[in-house]
């Protein structure tokens, strides 16, 4: 079973999907801070200092091989007890049921395309990421993550936008500030995602877990058009020159349903993970 | 490998071009309440935290107006 | 390209001066006196209602004041609050309009620094208060029994279905636990 939802979940609530939880989307908007304590300095919210954390693991990349894959077991072993973000990916048609349940949503830059591309996004028609939950109702307090501003949008405005980049070839991943809270749901791709990069390049697992979904390719749909091979994030699929098809790596796949929601046959569905024995413990 | 790049958001070539994805850039100047001027020099710095990945195919090196990006690899073994 | 972003010196938390009035108004030690003078030689009964009659009174009061003052002393939380209820459909406003109001209801006259939210979504609206001044008070002074009859609750049901109805917000207020049985209150609106 998914750790996540074993710990943040409730059976009884869209089947125990974490993300889909209400509890993990809810927050106080206020708090009383003792006369003396101070405010937050920039860099110490949950975000930034598992990016810290996440950084001086990285560093023994240089000095100490073997102490990098011990520290990045360690982490993975924790699961979610560590000072680490969880993320989880999530198809479209749950990131929709995400827009609809939480409030605000909210469109703006995303912190990783700027730190590894330097691609800055300044408007609404550049914002590729959501922010969700209260935080975003006090995002002036740290315009240097904002970059000057948020969108914010209704449900049905959300969902065209979610749309608008999927179709570019964005993975959704929802991700976690703190505990369970859930505060986003970023667009992502290979490789100025640090998420997916943490997790394809170096092993880091809990800031990219897989998805509740897997691909599943009809064979008697597919034309072998090649399609989703270039909308896979994750060198999941192939083109098969035997079969003349392509192919779909269950084991690789993050179930990110891009192929799926690309494929002009419909030769794609998602099925659920925990359905296939080989892959129900495969997050 | 090193880069003491102090205009990376003019510029930004290195961070685009590389096939890797070997570098980043950050704000090493912040203030409350204030937006870090990409414009100002020295405010952003670049950085190659990926440099594991590099291949040594020099594209960043040729690109780079200011000649900030160096790369050493080992020498290979006799 | 835009300006680089500077925010004025903007708060982001409730203005200290509006808790403060609440709290001398709505102080929770003067409603449990009033409540304990009250009972005194009442049979069971007539203390069910007389706690009804005093705690529902002060629950409305109580509310229509932080509701007043929460409009009088805004922050800029509350001010982009709006502004985001007015770009994505005023049919927004719940949750989080009430849950401010509530917030500052509770945070005013209760030593807590934060109210627990369990959940805040177009659908429902469920706060918690574990460790209850109001409920403490009633202990001390008119004993166990008496408390666990929970007379305070219909300050605070009271209060939340007010509040809905003074924003026009169609809401069915529900209490889902109880601090004798559970060792919290929770109070739930759901949205009509
Ligand atoms: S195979 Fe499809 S669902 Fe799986 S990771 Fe690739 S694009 Fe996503
Ligand atoms: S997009 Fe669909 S039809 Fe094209 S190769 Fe992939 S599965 Fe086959
Ligand atoms: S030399 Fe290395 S860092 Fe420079 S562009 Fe090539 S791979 Fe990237």
């Amino acid at each position: 079973m998914c750790w996540v939802c074993e710990a943040y979940g409730d059976p009884e609530v869209e089947n125990g999907r974490w993300y889909l939880n209400p509890k993990n989307h809810s927050r106080n908007m206020y708090k009383i801070k003792k006369p003396d304590q101070k405010a937050a300095a920039y860099g110490s919210d949950p975000e930034a200092q598992s990016g810290r954390n996440i950084g001086e693991i990285m560093q023994f990349r240089f000095t100490d091989p073997d102490k990098f894959n011990q520290l990045i077991k360690e982490a993975n072993a924790m699961k979610g007890s560590g000072p680490f973000q969880i993320g989880q990916v999530i198809p479209i048609q749950e990131a929709y049921k995400v827009v609809e349940m939480s409030y605000p949503v909210a469109s703006m830059s995303c912190i990783c395309r700027i730190h590894n591309r330097a691609q800055e996004e300044r408007n609404e028609h550049e914002y590729s990421c959501t922010g969700l939950g209260v935080g975003m109702l006090k995002w002036e307090r740290w315009p240097e993550r904002y970059k000057g501003g948020v969108n914010f949008m209704a449900p049905d405005e959300a969902k065209e936008w979610l749309v608008k980049w999927n179709k570019k070839g964005m993975v959704h991943i929802i991700m976690t500030f703190g505990g369970s809270y859930v505060g986003g749901v970023c667009n992502c791709d290979y490789p100025d995602c640090g998420m997916i990069r943490n997790r394809v390049d170096y092993g880091i697992e809990t800031g990219c877990l897989k998805s509740h979904w897997v691909a599943k390719i009809d064979y008697d749909l597919c034309t072998g058009c090649g399609v989703c091979v270039q909308r896979c994030q994750f060198g999941a699929i192939k083109f098969e020159v035997t079969l003349d098809k392509t192919n779909i790596d269950q084991l690789k796949c993050f179930g990110c349903g891009l192929c799926e929601t690309g494929c002009p046959t419909n030769a794609i569905e998602l099925i659920d993970r925990e359905s296939l024995p080989g892959l129900r413990e495969v997050w | 490998m090193t880069a003491p790049c102090t205009v990376p958001f003019d510029c930004k070539k290195c961070l685009q071009a590389c096939p890797q994805a070997v570098f980043l850039v950050t704000a090493v100047k912040v203030e409350r309440g204030k937006e870090t001027d990409p414009k100002e020099p020295g405010a952003y710095r670049l950085f190659a935290p990926h440099r594991d990945k590099c291949t040594g195919c020099n594209d960043c090196i040729e690109l780079c107006p200011e000649d900030a990006i160096t790369i050493n690899f080992p020498p290979l073994e006799a | 390209m835009k300006e680089i972003y500077e925010a004025k010196n903007y708060s982001y938390e409730l203005n200290p001066d509006m808790l403060k009035l609440l709290r001398e108004e709505f102080d929770v030690d003067k409603v449990t006196s009033k409540f304990t003078e009250a009972i005194k030689g009442k049979s069971a009964g007539e203390i069910e209602a007389e706690g009804k009659a005093i705690f529902e009174e002060y629950g409305r009061n109580w509310i229509r004041q932080s509701q007043k003052l929460g409009e009088e002393y805004p922050d800029r939380t509350y001010e982009v609050l709006l502004e985001a209820i007015d770009k994505t459909g005023g049919y927004l406003r719940f949750a989080l309009a009430p849950q401010r109001f509530l917030e500052i209801a509770y945070l005013s006259t209760q030593e807590i620094s934060i109210l627990p939210i369990i959940e805040n979504n177009v659908n429902r609206l469920v706060y918690r208060m574990v460790d209850c001044d109001t409920y403490k008070n009633l202990k001390e002074k008119c004993g166990e029994e008496v408390a666990n009859l929970l007379p305070c609750r219909h300050a605070c049901l009271t209060a939340c279905e007010t509040l809905h109805r003074d924003l026009g917000i169609d809401a069915l207020v529900q209490m889902e636990a109880q601090i004798p049985k559970d060792g919290y209150c929770q109070f739930a609106a759901r949205r009509a």
